[in-house]
Parts: C-alpha cells; sequence; structure tokens
C-alpha cells in the first residue's frame, strides 16, 4: 500500500471531520462528527462541575465478523 | 453532508493526483488490511488518525487520536471543567456570643476552623483535577482529566489549554477558599447539633466537668458563677467573631450618619425647589428608582447637570456608551454632580453589576458569559466584536494559544450566576439561542 495513499486518506478524512461532514465507506463504517453540549456533572463528594462542550467523533461499523 | 466511497474516491484523486482505479484499489486494499487485522484480534493504528479494532461483542470500534480529536474539537479547545460553586446560605444572622451559645458557638468555630485547616488539601486536589491538564501537554492532560469524566479519551479535548488554564484558576481558588469556609462555618452554626459538634463538645468535656465542681462548691443559683463557669469557653471564641459584631455596629452607625446627612441635604436642597414642583418621596433612599430620578433632575441646573453625565455614560437605552469613558469615572462624576445639588448620593442611576447589555464592568469578571464565537482570524473577531457591541451587547474577548495556533473566543453578558446565564442565552435571537456556551470569563492575562 501506497504511503501517499495513506497520507491523503488521513488528511482528506480530516478535512471532512473538521467540516462535521459524515464520511461514509463501504466495507468499513460510517464516520460522523457529533456536538456534545456542555453539562453539568457531579463527584461523589459533591462537586458539581460544567463540563465543557465538545464535538466527538463517533465510528459506527458497517461490518460484524467474528474474529 | 455526507461523503459516501464515490465522493471519497474523487476527493483522494485530487488529493494523491493518482488515477481513479488505482485509487480504488488502495482503499480497498486498506479497508482489507484493516478488517483483516481486526479479525485477527489485533489492532490496527493509522498513527495520525485513530486505531480500529474489535471489541469484546465482536464489533469493529475506531478510537480517534489524540491529534484528530483536538482538531475536530478545535473550537473547544482550552475549555476547562468549571466548578460551580454552591449557593450562599443568606437565611443565617449572627448570633451574640454572650446569649448563652457559648458552647455551641465555639464547637462551631472550632469545627470550622478544622475544616478551613483541611481546605488546602481538598483545593489541590480540585486544582490537580482541572490544573494539571491545563499545565502539561496534551498525552498528559489526558490523564489528568481522567476522572473528570467517563471517557478518558475525549477528555483531551479539554485538555490543550496550555499554560493559561492554570493561571485561570488561581485566582478562582483564593475564592472558593473564603466561601467555602464562611459556608462551613454558617452551616454549623445552623445545626449545632451536627457530628462536628459532638466531636468537640467530647474534647471539652473536661472543662465542663471542671467548672460543674466549682459550681457545687459556690451557690449553684449564683448567675455569676454560672457565668464564670462559661469564661473558661471563651477563649476558643476567636477574636473575629466578636471583631465582626463590632464592624456590624460600625457599619450600622455609619449608615445611619449617611442617611440623617442625605436627608438634611435632602431638605436643604428642597428649600430652593420652586414651588411648581411636585413633592418627591419623603425618603429618599439610595435605592431611589428611576422616575424619582428624573423628577429630582427637573429640580435645578445641576440635576439636569447630573442627568446629562448619567446620559452620557450610562446604558440606559441599552446601548453601550464609548468604551473608553470608565464606569467609575462617570459614575463618581455623577455622584459629585448630585452631591453639590444635594441629591441622594451615587448610586441610583447605577446600570446593574451584572446583565446582558450595556458596558463591560470589570468588578462583573467574576462571573460567567456566553460564548457565541470562536475565530481563529483576528480580524474576523473584531468585525463580529464590533457587530455584537452596536447591538448593544457587552462583549467580551479571550484569546487562548493552543498547539500554536491562536483562537479567539466571543462571548456576550455578565452574569453572576451560571442560572442567570442560562436563561439570558436563552432569550438571545436566532442563531444564537441555541448555538452558544456558557463558560467562566476568562481574560487575556
Amino acid at each position: 500500500m501506497d504511503a501517499l495513499f495513506v497520507i491523503a486518506f488521513k488528511e482528506v478524512l480530516r478535512e471532512q471531520f473538521v467540516k462535521k461532514n459524515d464520511v461514509d465507506i463501504d466495507g468499513l463504517g460510517l464516520f460522523s462528527v457529533k456536538h456534545q453540549k456542555q453539562y453539568q456533572k457531579k463527584f461523589e463528594n459533591g462537586k458539581v462541575v460544567l463540563m465543557p462542550p465538545r464535538n466527538v467523533l463517533e465510528f459506527k461499523s458497517n461490518i460484524s465478523e467474528l474474529p | 453532508m455526507k461523503i459516501d466511497r464515490k465522493r471519497l474516491v474523487d476527493l483522494l484523486v485530487e488529493k494523491t493526483s493518482m488515477e481513479r482505479h488505482e485509487v480504488e484499489a488502495q482503499l480497498e486494499q486498506l479497508i482489507e488490511r484493516i478488517v483483516s487485522a481486526t479479525k485477527r484480534g489485533k489492532a490496527l493504528e493509522i498513527k495520525g488518525f485513530g486505531t480500529f479494532y474489535f471489541d469484546s461483542d465482536h464489533e469493529l470500534k475506531f478510537d480517534p487520536s489524540r491529534s484528530l480529536s483536538t482538531e475536530i474539537s478545535y473550537k473547544y479547545a482550552g475549555m476547562q471543567p468549571v466548578e460551580l460553586l454552591p449557593e450562599r446560605d443568606t437565611s443565617i444572622t449572627l448570633e451574640d456570643p454572650l446569649d448563652g451559645q457559648e458552647d455551641g458557638d465555639a464547637e462551631a468555630w472550632t469545627s470550622a476552623d478544622t475544616d478551613e485547616a483541611d481546605l488546602p488539601s481538598e483545593l489541590e486536589k480540585s486544582q490537580e483535577a482541572e490544573g494539571t491538564a491545563g499545565a502539561t501537554s496534551l498525552p498528559a492532560a489526558a490523564g489528568s482529566a481522567g476522572d473528570e469524566s467517563t471517557d478518558g479519551r475525549t477528555d483531551t479535548d479539554h485538555a490543550g489549554t496550555g499554560t493559561p488554564s492554570r493561571d485561570e484558576a488561581e485566582p478562582q481558588l483564593p475564592g472558593h477558599a473564603e466561601e467555602s469556609v464562611s459556608d462551613r462555618a454558617c452551616d454549623d452554626e445552623a445545626a449545632p447539633t451536627g457530628v462536628p459538634l459532638q466531636r468537640s463538645s467530647k474534647t471539652e468535656e473536661p472543662e465542663i466537668s471542671g467548672s460543674d465542681e466549682r459550681k457545687k462548691e459556690a451557690s449553684a443559683a449564683d448567675k455569676e458563677d454560672l457565668y464564670a463557669s462559661r469564661e473558661p469557653a471563651m477563649p476558643l471564641l476567636p477574636e473575629k467573631r466578636r471583631g465582626s459584631g463590632a464592624i456590624i455596629w460600625v457599619i450600622i452607625l455609619i449608615l445611619l450618619v449617611g442617611a440623617a446627612l442625605a436627608a438634611y441635604f435632602y431638605f436643604a436642597g428642597e428649600e430652593e425647589i420652586s414651588a411648581q414642583q411636585e413633592p418627591v418621596g419623603t425618603e429618599f433612599s439610595t435605592e431611589g428608582s428611576q422616575g424619582e430620578g428624573s423628577g429630582d433632575v427637573s429640580l435645578s441646573a445641576a440635576g439636569d447637570q447630573a442627568l446629562g453625565l448619567v446620559n452620557a455614560d450610562g446604558p440606559e437605552d441599552g446601548l453601550p456608551s464609548d468604551p473608553a469613558s470608565g464606569y467609575s469615572e462617570s459614575s463618581s462624576a455623577s455622584a459629585a454632580a448630585q452631591a453639590a445639588n444635594g441629591n441622594s448620593p451615587a448610586g441610583m442611576r447605577d446600570p446593574p453589576l451584572y446583565g446582558l447589555r450595556g458596558e463591560v464592568i470589570p468588578r462583573a469578571n467574576d462571573g460567567y458569559s456566553i460564548v457565541l464565537h470562536s475565530f481563529d482570524e483576528e480580524s474576523k473577531t473584531e468585525e463580529v466584536v464590533e457587530n455584537l457591541i452596536n447591538e448593544g451587547y457587552r462583549t467580551i474577548v479571550g484569546s487562548r494559544t493552543v498547539a500554536g495556533r491562536t483562537m479567539w473566543r466571543v462571548s456576550v453578558g455578565q452574569f453572576e450566576t451560571l442560572q442567570d446565564a442560562q436563561n439570558a442565552a436563552a432569550e438571545l435571537p436566532p442563531p444564537y439561542n441555541t448555538q452558544n456556551f456558557i463558560h467562566r470569563i476568562q481574560l487575556n492575562n
């Protein structure tokens, strides 16, 4: 496999993720960027913090085979 | 927008300048390699991108690399979890330390002192939880933020703060400490039968038994002896408690003198008012309404001048005035004009300390703000800031440098509590009412 191709593959996918575009690759799965809103989190010691928002990358495979 | 395999191949052809069939073959080969590796129970990592693996449910999973996660969440890079302060219990009033609650008070103060002594360690822990992420680079930050969230990997998104986050945390910590101490002290006063009091009373048992013996020797009904028996507990009372009572009395006296002076000047000024004027309320509190203020202003030329100052600087119509004119200066000028006129002292037309619109008040920078934009271009930031200021919002700009890139975060409003900020955010016009987030105000220092 060409190293140049792998680099290009990474760059193209990163660009699409930054634009919040979903990338669906047949035989592999669907990449999608989801926004996670800020939320309050309470710890056992009573401390409550406001967690900042963030964007997370989710992957849903469209293959499921026993290894 | 969804990029399917065909579109992806197009993009790869553009990127690599390879032939289409060649790109398709390379892509197929990459997919096969991922699947075959994971089928063998191995994880396949594409450096700088992420790792593919089969989980325990035999489902293909993907973990993005830290750099990819940071880049995806670049808009929010540098944001730290904000600790929410507990609400103050304002229902507690100070009691006279000599009103028969000496033992309880002494115990309460003792326990409060104990808590105060414990506080630094708690603060260090919280600082470790929040501050360490900012003090370290991305990989280290992921570990330190691990206890903040159930997902250690995605916590790296907050971790790219760099050194500034520690700088932000430091000014907040003393405030936390003070408020925590005061809250705990009040709680103990409110609940004198709490556990800390029982523990303290055990330590004081010898003193109490000693005083009982003395009481038996003397007259049991003698009140002086009773007080004498309590005197040993007095040294446990901190001096600041008695001192605070004296301070309160001094403040009350000052307020009374101030009120008397205000009334004197008010009635003295009223004699100069023409008989055509309607009488203003007899009370002239510092919380005079706008209606009273306008009535006062019409009374004399000096009053007009005073109002002119306020109108020139104050955000009465919701629009901010010249940023160069400091709020404190205008306030003091207005107060001076009012004082010269014999009017009420300053504060009648003071803009609210916190709010969505008006000028940014430095004293209110200890609260929360609503972030509307994040940019990596300063020129665009300035343009948006100017628009927001023209729309009358209190606009704050903060910049952060993450991985060598500077980004500017534009927020509006200054709010004392998170709830106030949330309420104001819901009332913003679209799209701001849905596309925003709230953070503690962070300045470029």
